[in-house]
């Protein structure tokens, strides 16, 4: 056999892998500059994208060794005589020569101030840590907290493990309800925990929190309190869509049939509340829609649904809706803030009249200046809040 | 029938023969047979005493696919079994090494094994400064930077 000698083999590797290709970290941009001081190595990462910064002079080091471990190669090569690495090697099942003498000192070598751990396997642990030991973990040093505090990491870590928040609150009689669902492993059921909150002054910390299983479902649309029920689209093994809904008062919650068209996946439909009804908003296409379809559950015991189909007289582009107005009328609503400077505006299409009204409001991303007056850079989701009322009303 | 042997060197040119379907479980490796046929590959980062645990790990994991009956496969139970108790007698520094050469070489099943083992290590550790001794990790917090986590810490609930 041929033995490539370790300081060639660098330069071979290098033909055939792109730097980025041979190294064992994923979506890591290397960045050679002449101004990094040679003996550091800045690691830069942000929630989408990880840069590694480093001397041109250092590129032979990461490449030969893997970035990983470039830092041990320090430790570990210095450690040994050049003519060590010369020994030449034996034939035979596994034969090995060892050096227990050196081996045992090699670890005392290591500086202290060394991070044994390289960044991405610090992320992929913590993200099999237990939540406990995870908190804990914020205390250890600035780039740990920073990992567990980034929201990439927080989408990481709950993603894995499938909790999420029907995302309600209710308030009933003068306390609010929550009901959190934690998605269990083992797909038989959904486990719930239904808290409520105090209401009244200095009313924060559970008054009760309730344990509650479902059958397992996976929710489709955001939820939506309406009238002492909370209501969420959702996928179910069988029937496969449903009207999730819980009853607060009773702490229940039932599957409810419709018919298929109600709710369609791919966002499509969207939840809102219409005259204290749930209702089911179907846009025909799904980024830019010219009609629509209202579905308005007449009877929740029954399970009644009536449908009307909506014509516009132009095409409404990556557009959703957040309601209606106190009059009626459904609200559209940009789902994005555009990334030129363009009036924003809100439309109301009025049922009955089946006439659309578009408003424009001002001061809403219209000078080029906008974004940068908020520090808004990248994507920007839009929320509307219909039927918002400032109250001086104390909880 | 003989079986294809690769040659891998440790850093301090210790070289190892090892059967090749047991070294392809690294992807590195894996490319590496493919690109340089008969050549010794260099492992410069790796010390003879974490490839051996690294091979180690691979002989009991390969999957013998012609066929023999074997008894390197094994059920996956008595693998998982073997893989926790194969962790447990390594000390801290040691698994810190065969983590990173698991993500050398790129062997998603013993870095799962590695990462899992320091997530239970972490996990053990009573408070921050226990974590900080095991992991070798400077604390660049001050007290009250530390005080004001931990009152986030605690839920109003």
């Amino acid at each position: 056999m041929n033995s490539v000698p370790s300081y060639a083999s660098a330069s071979s590797f290098d033909a055939l892998f792109p730097p980025c290709a041979k190294l064992p970290f994923h979506g890591v941009e290397l960045q050679p500059s002449s101004v990094s001081p040679k003996n550091f190595v800045v690691f830069d990462q942000t929630y989408d994208r990880s840069q590694v910064m480093y001397h041109p002079e250092l590129t032979l080091r990461l490449v030969n060794s893997g970035l990983a471990s470039s830092f041990q190669n320090e430790y570990v090569v210095g450690g040994y005589d050049e003519d060590e690495e010369d020994d030449e090697s034996e034939d035979g099942g596994d034969s090995e020569e060892e050096r227990d003498g050196n081996e045992d000192d090699e670890s005392d070598k290591r500086p202290s101030k060394l991070h044994p751990i390289p960044l991405d396997l610090e992320v992929e642990i913590m993200n099999i840590l237990p939540v406990k030991s995870l908190m804990r973990s914020r205390c250890v040093s600035k780039v740990w907290s920073s990992i567990i505090r980034s929201q990439g990491f927080v989408h990481a870590y709950y993603g894995g493990r499938g909790i999420f928040f029907f995302g309600c609150q209710y308030r009933h009689d003068n306390t609010f309800v929550e009901l959190v669902s934690l998605f269990q492993g083992n797909n038989s059921f959904r486990l719930h925990e239904v808290i409520r909150l105090g209401g009244g002054r200095g009313g924060r910390g559970a008054k009760s929190r309730n344990e509650l299983t479902s059958p397992p479902y996976c929710p489709l649309t955001d939820g939506l309190c309406i009238n002492g029920f909370m209501y969420s689209g959702a996928w179910a093994p069988r029937p496969n869509l449903v009207i999730v809904c819980f009853d607060v008062r009773h702490e229940k919650i039932s599957f409810n049939k419709m018919p298929k068209d109600v709710l369609i996946m791919l966002s499509y439909s969207v939840l809102i509340e219409y005259k204290g009804k749930l209702a089911s908003i179907v846009r025909h296409r799904s980024l830019s829609f010219r009609s629509f379809d209202i579905w308005i559950l007449e009877d929740v015991k029954k399970g009644d649904w009536s449908k009307q189909t909506f014509e516009l007289p132009y095409d409404l582009v990556n557009m959703t809706s957040p309601g209606t107005n106190k009059a009626g009328e459904i609200i559209f609503a940009p789902k994005e803030l555009s990334r030129d400077a363009q009036p924003f505006y809100i439309l109301y299409y009025n049922i009955e009249r089946k006439d659309l009204r578009r408003v424009w409001i001002h001061g809403i991303a219209e000078d080029e200046g906008f974004r940068r007056r908020y520090g808004l850079v990248s994507d920007c989701n839009v929320s509307v809040s219909p039927q918002h009322v400032e109250s001086i009303a104390f909880l | 029938m003989s079986k294809k042997m690769i040659v891998l060197k440790s850093s301090e040119g210790v070289s190892f023969v090892v059967e090749e379907a047991v070294a392809r479980q690294s992807k590195i490796i894996s490319f590496l047979v493919e690109e340089f046929p008969d050549r010794e590959l260099p492992l410069t980062n790796m010390t003879s005493e974490i490839l051996r645990k690294t091979i180690e790990y691979c002989k009991k994991h390969v999957v013998e696919d012609d066929g023999g009956g074997d008894s390197s496969s094994s059920s996956s139970g008595d693998l998982k079994e073997w893989d926790v108790k194969f962790v447990a007698e390594i000390d801290q520094p040691r698994l810190m090494d065969l983590l990173m050469a698991a993500n050398y070489l790129d062997i998603p099943s013993l870095l799962d094994v590695t990462c899992q083992k320091v997530a239970d290590t972490i996990a053990a550790c009573n408070d921050e400064k226990e974590i900080r001794a095991t992991f070798n990790i400077e604390n660049d917090f001050t007290e009250e930077e530390v005080e004001a986590i931990r009152m986030e810490n605690q839920y109003p609930i």
